[in-house]
């Protein structure tokens, strides 16, 4: 009976923990429309600045710790809001996603350059001590954390019903163009938002700080936990949110109590994400998705034989570094090659489809898993496997998560990806440890770099070919508005899991010459993390174009020659991450860069191919004056000739 | 103004498209609320009432992207109730959306294009999609603008798109959400006389729309809705005349009744 009291208490002060985490998730979601996957991070970097303050420079802790929660962590989060935010309002998921995940990159880098994890750091204690209710011990650490999170709910629901301010944030999530009619502008009161989101992730970060020493990746990721609860409360609702947060403490800390440890260390982490799924599975079907007006002009498709042209300069490219490169960089150059197969994935399903995946690595684990255990590691039916087996996984993935979409269908991929890292490959079951993984026909290093450009060319001529046809123009029609293609009889399923399909099966072939590259592959070569960190670079590239996954390959596998150039460490990741925040303003990605330059140079040279008009409609404000507002069609009504 | 004269409602086999005791609510709204309507091959319904008033509701609830609570919606004599949006574009209806749905990234051929080829896919039978393509963008007049990007296009020529997407299904039943917004007078006019050409070639057209003076002209039946109900349903002139009409009107603008009543 005490036991269960006991592992009660852990779990609710758990459940509380998550439940600051996610409301503060929730208030930015709701009243920015922007899911902020940096949350997570925010709240380490505030976590670290705390620690700095306290323990670095000595301040007393009571100080510390209103600097950090009232003043750094609001000031910095309205700063976000206004230098990183704003131009994202009305902006693509794909780009929000994007840029927040930048930001997470950048936090993350940032604070590993300045608190560098040689020497562990912890916190310090706030109230020592402890005390018993019913012969249970609780301490007053664990009291504390009760205290201030009913504090916060209590707090957060009074701002929502009862302040004008509170109002008017629930306000603009109904109605952005009403709540700037009624004379607040939503503007101001996201930023408020970001605020007030920014002092919940330092609060929870801090607070959470304790159960472990301070670690800039398991802070960070501990986040995700909180997406399951915020998810729970469909992104809106607070209580369900808190609800959600402590089902998820109590269901952990009972997991850790009663299930035999060797099972609880393998699936333990996995649990949230399980709860993640199950609620996002849940949710009612949504609607389908509607045009947008994204006032962004899109960029001509490759025409076969200049398409053919540059694959064959890309191979002549690999030919000549495969000869002229010293042995380490020729490493990272064909590491670019062979992740830039899995990014080729990423520009088909993503780029062109609109399906956003942040699990693409898993699926290449997958592949480079087959090519190693089947027949020896370097056989052709572990290749045709590594192809077909992450496909079959793709296809099933598909049809678990067709209902979702936008942020709920990235999050399902994310839970997707999280969950493999636990149930699969650090499962002694699953990929098992270090994995030797072979080649199939070119044995040397120059043979098989040139056998893995040569893949890399025919598979993006084939992706183009595929985009040019009528599959591609399905799959952009699916990207720009579902509603309109069930419209014209469109089987909308069939075309989102075959994108899916035909994309796993690039990222398994990307996985197995992955594999074959680098001799050996482990665990850690496919983490979530991976995947976020390639769906950015290919972002950052132009992910739809074939030349944004080639930029991104080459950036990869440049960046770190660069870096043993610079004074800066972690360069990779924060390139990525500013660069990702920089997308925000310049969506299109290098390629896309590109293809304006060459625009306006054709366009200078009188050659008038493509005729560059400004779009009818180049903002966010634009769209209303295309949606058929009613207003303006009651004056049309009763004042028309 | 020349009025085509109204056809029997009831002229051979099951009407091409039949709705009965529609209803819709959205939380608090009852957005419809058991409306019935015949729609008859051949010729062109319209349906008209002030804003809110449930059109685009009905839209949606016949071409299946907004469930009903109650009613029965056949096609052809087939109840398609529980039919899929894409299936029931499969059996012949096609639509254009007031709140533009057209395919951005895309030029205005591939948009037509797409539709062309979705349906070749499944019907297996035929044109050839490209030409078919083609002969759409002159029918609805596109021709010269076939390859611009249709987000950097004017709303009016965008909602021809649509049109021609719509078309390139192989329809029998047309469903148009305001068209001719967007359009000036001529290109209404222009427009106006498409549609009855189209219906003439045995399309089911129904159409929603605010400029009462091509309603009155190209329909040859119409339907007033008002707060999710039918209030009148009748020929344009017994429209003109109803009362009740009238006072629903002169709650939007004393200007659009007068119109109502004027025209003709
Ligand atoms: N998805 C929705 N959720 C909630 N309410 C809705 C939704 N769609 C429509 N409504 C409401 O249902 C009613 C009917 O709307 P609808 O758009 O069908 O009217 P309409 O006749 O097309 O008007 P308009 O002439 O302005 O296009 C309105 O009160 C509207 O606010
Ligand atoms: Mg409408």
């Amino acid at each position: 009976m005490n036991l269960i009291l006991s592992y009660a208490v852990v779990g609710l002060v758990l459940g509380c923990l998550y439940a600051l985490t996610a409301s503060g998730l929730v208030v930015t979601y709701t009243t920015s429309g922007i899911f902020n996957f940096a949350h997570g991070a925010i709240g380490m970097f505030m976590a670290f600045t705390y620690w700095q303050l306290a323990v670095g420079w000595h301040l007393p802790v009571p100080l510390a710790l209103a600097l950090v929660v009232l003043v750094l962590a609001p000031l910095s989060g309205a700063l976000i809001e206004r230098l990183i935010v704003r131009p994202l309002y009305g902006a693509s998921l794909g780009i929000t996603l994007v840029v927040t995940l930048g930001l997470l990159l950048l936090l993350l880098g940032l604070a590993d350059a300045i608190w560098p994890p040689v020497t562990t750091r912890q916190l310090p204690s706030i109230f020592p001590g402890q005390f018993r209710v019913f012969s249970v011990v609780v301490t007053f650490y664990e009291l504390m954390v009760l205290v201030v999170s009913v504090a916060v709910a209590v707090g957060l629901r009074f701002l929502f019903t009862h302040t004008r301010v509170g109002i008017t944030m629930r306000a603009v999530v109904d109605d952005r163009d009403l709540t700037a009619r009624a004379g607040a502008s939503p503007v101001r009161t996201a930023q408020l938002s970001w605020a007030l989101g920014a002092s919940l992730a330092a609060l929870a970060g801090i607070l959470i700080a304790p159960l472990q020493y301070l670690d800039q990746f398991n802070l960070t990721l501990l986040v995700v936990t909180g997406y399951a609860a915020a998810v729970v409360g469909r992104l809106r609702s607070l209580p369900l949110t808190v609800a959600g947060a402590l089902l998820l403490g109590l269901v952990q800390s009972f997991a850790t109590g009663y299930l035999p440890t060797n099972l609880l260390s393998d699936i333990g982490p996995a649990i949230p994400m399980g709860l993640l799924f199950i609620a996002l599975l849940v949710r009612r079907q949504e609607r389908l998705t509607q045009a947008r007006l994204t006032g962004q002009r899109s960029r001509r498709v490759l025409d076969l034989k200049p398409s053919l042209f540059l694959a064959g300069g890309f191979i002549a490219l690999s030919v000549v570094m495969s000869e002229v490169l010293s042995p380490g960089n020729l490493l990272t150059y064909g590491q670019g090659i062979v992740l830039g197969v899995v990014m080729l994935s990423l520009v088909l399903l993503t780029g062109y489809g609109g399906q956003v995946s942040l699990c693409q690595m898993t699926l290449a684990g997958l592949g480079a898993f087959c090519m190693g255990k089947i027949a020896g590691g370097n056989s052709l039916l572990g290749l045709v496997a590594a192809v077909v087996l992450p496909a079959a996984v793709g296809g099933l993935l598909a049809l678990v998560v067709l209902r979702l979409r936008g942020i709920y269908l990235a999050l399902a991929t994310l839970a997707f990806a999280y969950s493999m890292d636990y149930l699969f490959f650090n499962h002694f079951l699953g990929f098992g440890g270090i994995l030797a993984v072979g080649r199939v026909a070119a044995q040397s290093q120059k043979g098989f770099l040139v056998e893995a450009s040569v893949l890399f060319a025919v598979l993006g001529v084939g992706v183009l070919a595929l985009r040019r046809g009528s599959f591609g123009r399905r799959l952009a029609a699916l990207n720009d508005s579902e509603a309109a293609c069930a419209s014209i009889g469109m089987n909308i399923t069939a075309v989102k899991v075959t994108v899916f399909v035909v994309a796993a099966g690039i990222a398994g072939l990307g996985g197995a010459l992955y594999g074959g590259w680098q001799g050996q592959v482990g665990p850690d070569d496919f983490q979530m993390l991976t995947s976020l960190i390639l769906l950015l670079l290919v972002t950052l590239g132009g992910i739809d174009t074939v030349g944004g996954a080639f930029a991104a390959a080459i950036f990869y596998a440049f960046s770190p020659v660069i870096q043993r150039h610079i004074p800066i460490s972690n360069f990779q990741l924060l390139a990525v991450g500013a660069g990702a925040i920089f997308l925000g303003r310049n969506p299109g990605g290098f390629a896309g860069q590109l293809s304006l330059v060459a625009d306006r140079l054709r366009l200078r040279a009188g050659s008038a191919g493509v005729p560059i008009t400004a779009p009818a409609a180049s903002s966010v404000d634009g769209a209303g004056s295309r949606s058929g507002a009613p207003s303006g069609e009651a004056v049309r009504l009763a004042g028309s000739h | 103004m020349t009025v085509p004269s109204p056809e029997p409602v009831r002229s051979g086999p099951a009407p091409l498209l039949e709705v009965s005791g529609v209803d819709v609510r959205f939380g608090g709204v009852q957005a419809l609320q058991g409306v019935d309507m015949t729609v008859p091959a051949g010729t062109v319904t319209g349906l008209i009432g002030p804003n809110g008033a449930g059109k685009t509701t009905f839209f949606n609830v016949v071409c299946g992207l907004q469930e009903a609570q109650a009613g029965r919606i056949l096609l052809a004599g087939g109840d398609i109730s529980g039919r899929k949006a894409y299936q029931r574009a499969r059996l012949g209806i096609a639509r254009t959306f007031q709140r533009l749905e057209v395919f951005g990234s895309m030029t205005a051929r591939d948009n037509i294009l797409v539709a062309a080829e979705v349906h070749r896919r499944w019907a297996r039978t035929g044109p050839d999609p490209s030409a078919e393509a083609d002969r759409i963008l002159d029918l609805v007049g596109l021709k010269a603008r076939a390859e611009e990007q249709v987000d950097a296009m004017p709303t009016g020529l965008a909602r021809l798109v649509e049109l021609g997407r719509a078309l390139a299904t192989a329809p029998k039943l047309l469903l148009l959400d305001e068209p001719s917004s967007g359009l000036d007078e001529s290109e209404s006019e222009e427009f106006g006389r498409l549609l009855t050409r189209l219906a003439a070639d045995g399309l089911g057209v129904l159409l929603v729309e605010h400029d009462i003076e091509l309603v009155m002209s190209v329909c040859s039946r119409l339907y007033v809705l008002d707060f999710g109900r039918i209030l009148a349903a009748g020929t344009p002139a017994e429209i003109q005349r109803d009362p009740l009409v009238r006072a629903a009107y002169l709650g939007v603008g004393d200007q659009a009744a007068e119109e109502i009543a004027g025209v003709g």
